[in-house]
């Protein structure tokens, strides 16, 4: 494991944003440690975790902030927006308040990232049919309306978590691909190295020179 | 200098807490491991305690700290950092809208006219009847000022404020050479019909007496004040940066009362409206900008960069967490981020503050990182947790400063250990290079947009930045040449291609032969043939003889037939050349 974090190729920024309570920080250690923290307190501020994934061949690392819903932490959490390549939108499908309020959650990401930044609605919970306040279908209307990506899923089971983070990370590497991850770069036309600005770090140089190698072939 | 010294004084007794600290977890074990060493522990621990007290009183002091980075900025702060705000006036410019910030900088100029002028009222007040011989001098001055800082920078008001101050002085001696300075001050000022003009309405007062020399100065800066208008207020402003009505109308009735004295804070909505346009409109933009991106690699490159800088900016805190990652030390970067977020949530909302809420998320954080029990303990002395513990649930509820004191244990143990190697790291390079990617590629795409020499002269530093940064790496460097004129990527190429240095010597065909392979000349011509036959019959006679005295009738033989060769090739080339 000690080994494994320092052999990757790049770096994704993430954070997690959304109502107090509707599963943040249990929607992190479930992706990191791979089990449900059942008495999980309030994040104060922001709280932090990491995790290796594998995407298209290559290492990713996850750098994921987990920021506080509660909204006199709404002002200091402002701050760790900018920079971050993806962001996942969290909701309670169990209380429709925390869905309502996905618009405004939406402005900050759009005035706070990139335009280049991948946006991810999840709705938590979804092991609570029985109380279940929001239909699937109108969440994906939402989604879909917005350009944002969309999963319902469930903390506790675990269900659909692995798929959130993998999407959202897929869908970043193939904005680098593409080239549509930095306007500058893009404009430029400059591809040989694979790291952005603020978002994105190569960190191997081993990787590096076999990725400048490959393009001689080019 | 005093308080300097002292301020500094007691941030070398801070830098002893962090060792002592980072002792006491082993201190600690001992005790568990070992419980017959109590006398020993307990002396240790008295030790531990007296440095502490120290640090809790030290770190009070230097609650005069800065809690912001260079790299992060709110735009009262860019108007306060030179650097910051060049890089700022150049964006504007970029954006055809220059002309706010002009009358922002003009107003601030104005203002400190104003106090000047007010400070000196005050002088001429208190020193009586024998200030009136130096009043025609000092007014002409004031003139000359208030004309001269409003036409060029800040830079100009401190000479000019130099100018004034030695010219106090040197007036001071004799009445003669008071009236000598005034001459020449009248004869220097004589290029300006508006000086000239100043100085003959000077001569008229000075006639009728000393007691209206109070308003000239005043005059002068309504002046001011009214071109001030008319360039950016007026409806008809060449730099028109487009208030309101009601603002205009307010700005004129300031500049013209009844009273003739120009109201110092006239312009005060105007700046409010500059500063509110600025803030919505132009600032974001400016961040996300190349020209932010330089201010940046300009604080970075300084080489006085602080672990402010790198804590209260989150693209650098992304990389220095990276950083704390592999060396295993990130809970304490987490614990400085809550806690930190914790502070600044109850300065943020001081008057809306919920006693049990803000206790509840102090409870949090204490059983997280400070309690017995901890889930992510990150090894503070007993002192520290019990500091804590009476700041959270003391007599008077919770404490708001309640995590200063481990904030401040945990920033000076990152600085000390941790910083100057971060500052050496691969991430941080990375971090600095993407910086310069994005400047460079800024420049490369809109290069003809900048204009101004500033502008060149930093492309040029950013550029020879970029060539130091890849010096480094052998990799980039190669890459970063490509990115040259095609006749470059011909020139790598050759030095990496030994068949590239072949193959082109190929293509010229300028030899009128070549060497064979047993080293003897062959021309390109008729006589190839026999040659070749000549050869091989040579190669099969000496295998089968040996004797010395063949191999010397051969050797003649051959020179004989070479000499024959030597003959019919001139003649060839001879009849040849004719065609």
């Amino acid at each position: 494991m000690s080994t494994g974090q320092y052999n990757y190729s790049y770096i994704f920024k993430y954070i997690i944003i959304g109502d107090m309570g509707v599963g943040k920080s249990c929607l992190l250690h479930q992706f990191t440690e791979k089990k449900f923290m059942a008495d999980c307190p309030h994040t104060i501020g922001v709280e932090f975790g990491t995790r290796i994934i594998e995407v298209a061949g290559q290492k990713i690392k996850l750098q994921i902030w987990d920021t506080a819903g509660q909204e006199r932490f709404r002002a200091v959490t402002r701050s760790y927006y900018r920079g971050a390549a993806g962001a996942l939108m969290v909701y309670d499908i169990t209380r429709r308040s925390t869905y309502n309020h996905l618009s405004s959650w939406l402005t900050d990401t759009r005035t706070l990232t990139n335009p280049s930044t991948v946006i991810f609605l999840i709705g938590n919970k979804c092991d609570l049919e029985a109380q279940r306040d929001v239909t699937y279908e109108e969440a994906k209307q939402f989604a879909d309306e917005n350009g944002l990506m969309f999963v319902e899923a469930s903390a506790k089971t675990g269900q659909n978590v692995e798929e959130a983070f993998l999407e959202t990370a897929r869908k970043i590497y193939q904005s680098i691909q593409d080239g549509r991850l930095d306007l500058n770069a893009a404009e430029s036309g400059v591809q040989h190295k694979p790291s952005q600005p603020g978002r994105n770090t190569l960190n191997n140089d081993q990787q590096q020179n076999r990725y400048n190698k490959d393009n001689c072939a080019c | 200098m005093l308080q300097f010294w002292k301020k500094s004084g007691h941030k070398e007794k801070i830098n002893i807490s962090p060792i002592r600290n980072d002792s006491n977890s082993p201190t600690h074990s001992r005790f568990d491991e070992n419980a017959s060493n109590i006398y020993e522990d307990q002396t240790k621990n008295v030790n531990v305690n007296l440095l502490e007290d120290e640090g809790l009183s030290d770190t009070e002091e230097s609650d005069l700290g800065k809690d912001h980075s260079r790299l992060s900025k709110t735009l009262q702060e860019v108007f306060s950092d030179r650097s910051a705000l060049d890089y700022f006036v150049q964006f504007l410019d970029s954006k055809d809208c220059s002309s706010l910030i002009h009358c922002w900088l003009d107003i601030e100029d104005f203002k400190a006219c104003v106090d000047r002028e007010i400070r000196h009222r005050k002088r001429r007040n208190g020193n009586g009847c024998s200030q009136k011989f130096l009043s025609p001098a000092r007014s002409i001055k004031i003139d000359h000022d208030s004309l001269s800082v409003s036409t060029d920078g800040d830079s100009f008001t401190i000479d000019s404020c130099s100018l004034t101050e030695f010219s106090s002085l040197e007036n001071k001696p004799k009445i003669e050479e008071i009236n000598c300075s005034l001459h020449d001050e009248n004869c220097k000022k004589s290029d300006s019909k508006l000086e000239i003009l100043n100085i003959y309405n000077h001569d008229t007062t000075k006639k009728d007496g000393s007691s209206s020399n109070t308003d000239d100065p005043q005059d002068d800066l309504t002046e001011t004040a009214l071109r001030i208008f008319k360039k950016y207020i007026s409806l008809e402003a060449d730099e028109n940066i487009n208030c309101s009505e009601d603002i205009r109308k307010d700005v004129i009735e300031n500049i013209c009362t009844t009273e003739k004295l120009v109201d110092p804070d006239c312009f005060t909505r105007v700046q409010n409206y500059i500063y509110e346009m600025l803030d919505k409109e132009y600032f974001n933009s400016f961040l996300n900008s190349d020209y932010f991106c330089r201010h940046q690699i300009d604080v970075l490159t300084s080489g006085n960069v602080t672990l402010e800088d790198i804590l209260f900016n989150e693209t650098a805190l992304f990389y220095f967490m990276e950083f704390l990652e592999q060396e295993n030390q990130r809970h304490l970067l987490e614990f400085w981020i809550a806690a930190s977020n914790f502070q600044q949530q109850l300065r943020d909302q001081k008057d809306f503050l919920d006693p049990a809420e803000v206790q509840g998320d102090a409870v949090v954080l204490y059983d997280k990182y400070f309690s017995l029990q901890a889930h992510c303990p990150l090894g503070f002395s007993d002192k520290v947790r019990l500091a804590v513990e009476q700041s959270i649930c003391g007599e008077n509820g919770v404490n708001y400063d309640c995590f200063h004191l481990p904030l401040k244990i945990v920033e000076k143990y990152l600085e000390k250990n941790y910083f100057k190697n971060f500052l050496c790291s691969q991430l941080y390079y990375k971090y600095l290079s993407e910086l310069i990617n994005a400047v460079q590629n800024s420049c490369s795409h809109g290069a003809n947009k900048h204009k101004r020499t500033p502008s060149d002269c930093s492309s040029e530093k950013s550029f020879s930045t970029t060539t130091t940064f890849l010096a480094m790496e052998n990799p980039n460097n190669k890459w970063k040449t490509d990115k040259k004129a095609a006749d470059m990527n011909i020139d790598t190429r050759q030095l990496y291609d030994p068949d590239a240095l072949w193959k082109r010597r190929k293509k010229h065909r300028l030899s009128l032969g070549r060497v064979n392979a047993l080293g003897r000349y062959e021309p390109d011509f008729e006589p190839d043939p026999g040659k070749k036959s000549e050869s091989k019959l040579r190669n099969v006679v000496r295998k089968f003889v040996n004797l010395d005295e063949d191999k010397q009738k051969e050797e003649m033989a051959w020179q004989v037939a070479e000499m024959i060769i030597k003959d019919i090739t001139s003649i060839t080339l001879n009849e040849q050349k004719p065609s």
